[in-house]
């Protein structure tokens, strides 16, 4: 076995051009599915991340806007709805708060004033991931009252305020022909950066005044540990609908960042997958010119092949002779196709501002991929070769 | 040692039919060093590629060391090859890419040597035929005595119980031919079992037994009395 793979060895060292070129089939092929499912990789990674920073283990239930209004006036969810559900289900879920925001510009010298203040109760904003850096929290008194105060983010202050403390300024935030004075309180970052708009948080109790209403368009549920979203979600809906005499009726809808994620993550994969289908058939073609330099090889060592049987050599001495050699170019191919895929899917992960996701299985798939594109195209050469006869090998030219 | 009864080799190309071979009966003897003499074409190799196991007989039987070849799978007919015959051809037929001493082993390769044995007795093997300090060098480096030398110490290599050549000094020059029918005489003093195709009677005067063949048949098969040396 050791002496067969010095032949393959030194067959394709003697011939360094031929092998190079033949090889160059297999690294482009490889190469590409690597680079491609690696940028693939990355991308479901990040917007996985974008995703789960968005909302972690939690999900929604709102109305469905497409209610006639005269039903829609009878599927609003109720502060006492709120109520019933916290008791109803208070050892499945860690906080159900409902959602209610007021939006409008900023006033003041800012490029892109919109705004957006999500109602806020006790529990908000541990469940947004939103810790305090300057100031304080909403206090439970400020939101029975409803009071106009609002703890903003970073970037809002940063901006409205030019660098000087926010703490018990007033900011004025104008909604169609009215403008509302909100007083800061406190300043919160939040490990999620990319939201577009300025972001700030004020008493539930408070957005529900402004917005001049007494139900909540959708509830955000966490679950507690171990509860699945489907369960509890289709339970809530449930209990909702018998709330409101709606049962069946398609008042309430669901959405779980969960499952958006499971959707971009299988529209990822099958993009992905139809990618490197593409690239595969470089690998094919790559597997044909190894066939094809396979059969130059044998053809050309046929007298060598006679000598070798004249001697003893049986024939899977021969057969293995080449397949050896053939596995060879492919491995080496492969492995030099790997290494070059993840340099260019760093390069293009980098460019395109996307985690780089090294993944050890893309190497081994490579190289087990290879070795099978070796196997499958040097069977036929090396059969070719291993089942000449003797004489018939040896009178050749 | 080899028995041939009624062994007849035909080539069919088409249309065109010779029958290479007709009904040979020949029994070869341990100890023997047999020439096989006859002019262009009468069918010397094709009867050597039969003996060797490298081509096979259309009909009649073949025997060696016991052995009915005729009934051999090609795996068993690679061990014959490996192990009881060491065949030396007129063109030497080495592995250029492979140094003399490469080109000893390779048989051994086959039969699964460790590669202490094979380097030890490809050495032994070297050292018997007189190269013992050419294990380095390539074929192209050698002359055409010296290569055949190599392909006779191939040949010994595995301890064949016969060794056939055929046509081994038609290459050669007259001084390498001389040094190589020396050699010959060697090994069949020693004992070994060596049958030679020629088309020179000088060189069967250095067998102990010659066969003439003609278009195929034996015509002619004779003990030279005078000896060895001519
Ligand atoms: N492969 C072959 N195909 C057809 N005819 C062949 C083949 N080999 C040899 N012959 C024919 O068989 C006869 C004997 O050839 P060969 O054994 O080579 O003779 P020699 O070695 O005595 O010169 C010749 O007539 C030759 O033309
Ligand atoms: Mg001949």
């Amino acid at each position: 076995m050791k002496e067969l793979f010095q032949i393959a060895l030194s067959a394709i060292w003697s011939n360094k051009m031929r092998s190079l070129l033949t090889m160059l089939g297999i690294i482009i092929g490889i190469s590409s599915v690597v680079t491609i499912v690696s940028i693939g990789d990355g991308t479901k990674a990040s917007m996985n991340d974008q995703l789960s920073n968005l909302s972690g283990n939690n999900f929604q239930v709102y109305m469905n806007y497409r209610l006639d209004s005269e039903v829609f006036e009878k599927a609003m969810i109720t502060t006492e709805d709120i109520a019933a559900l916290q008791t109803k289900f208070q050892d499945e879920t860690i906080e159900i708060s409902p959602e209610s925001s007021v939006s409008g510009e900023l006033v003041g010298n800012l490029e892109q004033p919109g705004a957006t203040f999500s109602g806020a109760s006790s529990g908000t904003l541990k469940m947004a991931k939103a810790t305090i850096v300057e100031g304080r929290d909403l206090l439970d008194e400020e939101r029975a009252n409803k009071k106009n105060v609002v703890v903003v983010g970073e970037r809002l202050a940063k901006d409205l305020f030019s660098g000087k403390s926010a703490i018990g300024q007033t900011l004025f935030l104008q909604m169609d022909d009215t403008s509302t004075g909100f007083q800061v309180v406190g300043v919160y970052t939040q490990k999620d950066k990319r939201t577009d708009s300025y972001g700030g948080f004020i008493p539930i109790e408070t957005a529900q005044k402004i917005l001049n209403q007494t139900y909540y368009g959708s509830l955000t549920i966490y679950p507690a540990e171990g509860q699945s979203i489907d369960v509890l979600s289709t339970r809530i809906v449930k209990f909702l609908e018998s709330r409101h005499d709606a049962e069946g009726q398609d008042f309430y809808k669901v959405f779980s960042p969960e499952a958006a994620m499971a959707t971009v993550n299988d529209i990822l994969g099958k993009v992905t997958l139809l990618i490197a289908a593409i690239a595969g058939i470089a690998l094919l073609v790559g597997g044909i010119g190894v066939m094809n330099i396979m059969l130059v090889s044998v053809t050309e060592r046929i007298r060598e092949i006679g000598i070798r049987k004249a001697i003893g050599a049986k024939r899977h001495h021969i057969m293995i002779q080449f397949l050896i050699e053939s596995v060879l170019l492919t491995l080496t191919g492969g492995i030099i196709g790997a290494a070059l895929g993840m340099g260019l899917a760093a390069i293009a992960c980098s460019l395109m501002k996307v985690p780089r996701v090294v993944s050890m299985d893309a190497i081994l798939y490579a190289s087990a991929f290879s070795i099978a594109i070796g196997l499958f195209f040097g069977i036929y050469p090396a059969n070719q070769a291993a089942k000449l006869s003797p004489i018939e090998a040896l009178r050749h030219e | 040692m080899i028995q041939l009864e009624k062994l007849t080799k035909v080539y069919e190309q088409g249309e065109i039919r010779v029958e290479a071979l007709k009904e040979i009966d020949l029994h070869v003897k341990e100890g023997d060093f047999m020439a096989i003499m006859g002019p262009s074409g009468s069918g010397k190799s094709t009867l050597m590629n039969v003996l060797g196991c490298l081509d096979q007989a259309t009909e009649g039987a073949y025997r060696i060391d016991g052995t009915h070849v005729e009934e051999l799978t090609e795996n068993e007919l690679a061990d014959v090859r490996n192990q009881k015959i060491g065949f030396i051809f007129q063109s030497f037929n080495l592995l250029p890419k492979l140094n003399a001493q490469q080109n000893v082993e390779l048989p051994m390769i086959y039969s699964g040597k460790s590669a202490r044995e094979r380097s030890q007795r490809a050495e032994k093997a070297l050292a018997q035929v007189g190269l013992g300090d050419r294990g380095k060098h390539r074929p192209a480096e050698m002359s055409g005595g010296q290569c055949q030398r190599v392909a006779i110490a191939r040949a010994l290599a595995t301890d064949p119980a016969i060794l056939l050549a055929d046509e081994p000094t038609g290459n050669l020059d007259s001084k390498s031919t001389e040094e190589i029918l020396r050699l010959f005489e060697e090994l069949h003093e020693e004992g070994r079992t060596i049958v030679m195709v020629t088309h020179e009677s000088d060189v069967a005067k250095h067998c102990s037994r010659v066969i003439v063949i003609k278009d195929g048949e034996i015509v002619d098969d004779y003990r030279n009395k005078e000896g060895k040396r001519i």
